[in-house]
């Protein structure tokens, strides 16, 4: 078996500027991703509130642009039962994203991206490329980010392009606007946070499967606390130890103008960026491009 | 693995011997590693929430506050819902799942025991491992609810715990089954595992229709509703499909959990007795 010399060869490619070097990560991760099977099972399962959303739309449309072909009275009775706005984006969309659908997708993509890096002892050949850490982190979560702002932020603009089309009036944009800056936002705090955790949580162990365990177990942990406590004392407050009743408060607050527990916006909003806070602390710890043995 | 199944003689070994050695190696796998430990950490949860009770928070009005409300209220939210299927998807993927993925299933495979033998072995090791786990843990926890309730409280609450407790390492069986049972099946059962506990199940569990018969938690539930005030352990649309739908007699809901272990057990069985192993990465 013949044996080639690989020797030096200086790098013939084009280097990416420093700012974009993160996208090399993001993009290599993204592509390994897609090629596995259950990849597309998971997001085409999450895909159903889209798809459930999109014929409530559909129908509702029709029933606008009804005119004479459809009975006036189901027409009517249509226009009044499938009102589409925010609260029909948050019972319909977001209400399972932040409750399961993200948590599940960030796991699925995100728990092995770090803790594999670190069973294989991969993070030394990345840190021998010009990249920084700051890259690392950032190619990382926008791994996590693109299949996570892909099943919120994404299809949930998807869905409001499509409704604005079957509305078919130009003005209705300046009426809707704070619906779609609604869908933006939610599609942020629901996503953001939990891509941060899951990456923290994956530096921390060489197992992927660990990692997935500790952050589902830690959310579902949560909200068995918020709900405990809120059995036992009678009062809704303290649904803020539960990660997933502080995404729901605060979208609901920005979809249904109302918030869903008993405890100010405010507090939801600074548990989920001190969350992010937190994790982005972490990364920025755990990332060595030498790992020190002591 | 290796030294403790060395063969003495010729064939295979008799399904007793075989179990024990299985069990054993089921038992020391179960606390090798970080794995007991990792369990531990979600297990003290409950602990941290009964003292957080107890003794942190100020003004828990008294009728709220009893002793055996707080420890059916941890048993059916906490244990049963979040810990319990939790521990066993951890140790019951790990019994083919783990092997599988790590490529030391042909060693275990080339020793002289029935391969069923190896899955009821090693998964009777690791139920007894979970089983433990869950004891210590809501021991504990009652212990930290019971140090500060009224004398009369005090005086059910011994009874009340072990019966809770007999039913939690009950609803430990089905699970553990169900989910060696996804580990034969699948290499990687993490996502679906949590996907079933987290998702289909619970779906399944409160949906009004017969269905309900399909997720081990719907007997569960039917076991620990009856020591509780419903109306104030579960939300109002809840309580409405409670109150649609028949909840299984305690003894039907025993026999199904046990049936869902026989069912789960001997399929896992089953499938690794016919299926073969490939050990490449997919």
């Amino acid at each position: 078996m013949p044996i080639f010399d690989q020797g030096f060869r200086a790098f013939e490619g084009t280097l990416a500027p420093p700012t974009h070097r993160f996208w090399t990560i993001t993009k290599a991760g993204v592509r390994l991703a897609m090629k596995k099977k259950w990849t597309w099972v998971v997001v085409l399962l999450a895909s159903i509130p889209f798809l459930v959303l999109l014929v409530t739309i559909y129908l509702r449309g029709t029933a606008e642009q009804a005119g004479n072909t459809l009975d006036q009275r189901i027409a009517a009775t249509a226009r009044d039962v499938l009102v589409i706005n925010g609260e029909r984006f948050w019972l319909f969309f977001f209400q399972f994203h932040a409750g399961f659908i993200v948590p599940m997708i960030v796991l699925f993509v995100g728990a092995g991206l770090i803790a594999n890096d670190r069973r294989t002892n991969a993070l030394e050949i990345y840190f021998s490329r010009p990249i920084t850490k700051r890259d690392y982190i950032f190619g990382k979560l926008g791994i996590v980010l693109t299949f996570g702002l892909f099943v919120t932020l994404v299809e949930g603009v998807l869905l409001y392009v499509f409704h604005v089309t079957m509305k078919g009036e130009i003005s209705y944009l300046a009426e809707s606007y704070d619906l779609f800056l609604g869908i933006v936002a939610c599609s942020l705090i629901i996503t953001v946070p939990s891509a941060a955790a899951i990456l923290a949580i994956s530096s921390f162990v060489k197992s992927a499967r660990f990692a997935g365990l500790t952050f589902f177990g830690t959310i579902m942990l949560t909200a068995a606390a918020g709900e405990i406590l809120h059995g036992v004392t009678g009062t809704k407050q303290f649904w803020a130890v539960s990660y997933i009743a502080n995404a729901q408060q605060l979208c609901t607050q920005i979809l249904l103008d109302k918030p869903q527990f008993d405890f100010p916006w405010g507090v939801s909003l600074a548990v989920l960026v001190g969350i992010t806070i937190v994790s982005f602390a972490v990364l920025w710890r755990r990332i060595r491009p030498v790992e020190i043995v002591s | 693995m290796a030294t403790t199944l060395a063969a003495s003689g010729t064939g295979p070994l008799s399904w007793g011997r075989s179990l024990r050695v299985l069990v054993t190696l089921g038992l020391r796998l179960a606390f090798q590693g970080k794995r007991a430990l990792f369990v531990s950490l979600f297990l003290a949860a409950p602990v941290v929430l009964a003292i957080a009770l107890r003794y942190l928070i100020p003004n828990v009005p008294r009728a709220l506050a009893s002793s055996d409300e707080m420890i059916v209220n941890l048993s059916l939210m906490a244990y049963a819902q979040v810990l319990v299927p939790f521990v066993c998807l951890l140790f019951g993927t790990s019994v083919v799942s783990e092997e599988w993925d790590d490529k030391t299933l042909t060693y275990l495979f080339t020793r002289p025991v029935r391969k069923s033998a190896v899955v009821v072995g090693k998964g009777i090791g690791m139920w007894l491992v979970s089983v433990a786990l869950i004891a210590i843990s809501f021991a504990i926890t009652a212990i930290v609810i019971g140090s500060k309730s009224l004398p009369s409280d005090f005086q059910k609450h011994p009874m009340l715990v072990l019966q809770l407790l007999g039913i939690l390492c009950l609803a430990t069986l089905p699970y553990c089954a169900l989910f060696v049972f996804l580990g034969t099946v699948l290499r990687r059962p993490l996502i679906p595992g949590l996907v079933i506990i987290f998702g289909l199940e619970k779906f399944l569990a409160w949906i009004p229709a017969s269905v309900q018969q399909l997720a081990p938690f719907h007997y569960l539930r039917a076991l620990l509703l009856p020591f509780a005030d419903v109306s104030r352990l579960v939300r109002d649309i809840e309580r409405d499909v409670l109150r649609l739908t028949v909840q299984p007699t305690p003894t039907a809901a025993i026999v199904w959990l046990l049936g869902f272990t026989l069912v789960f057990g001997a399929l896992a069985g089953w499938v690794v007795s016919k299926r073969e192993y490939l050990l490449t990465k997919e």
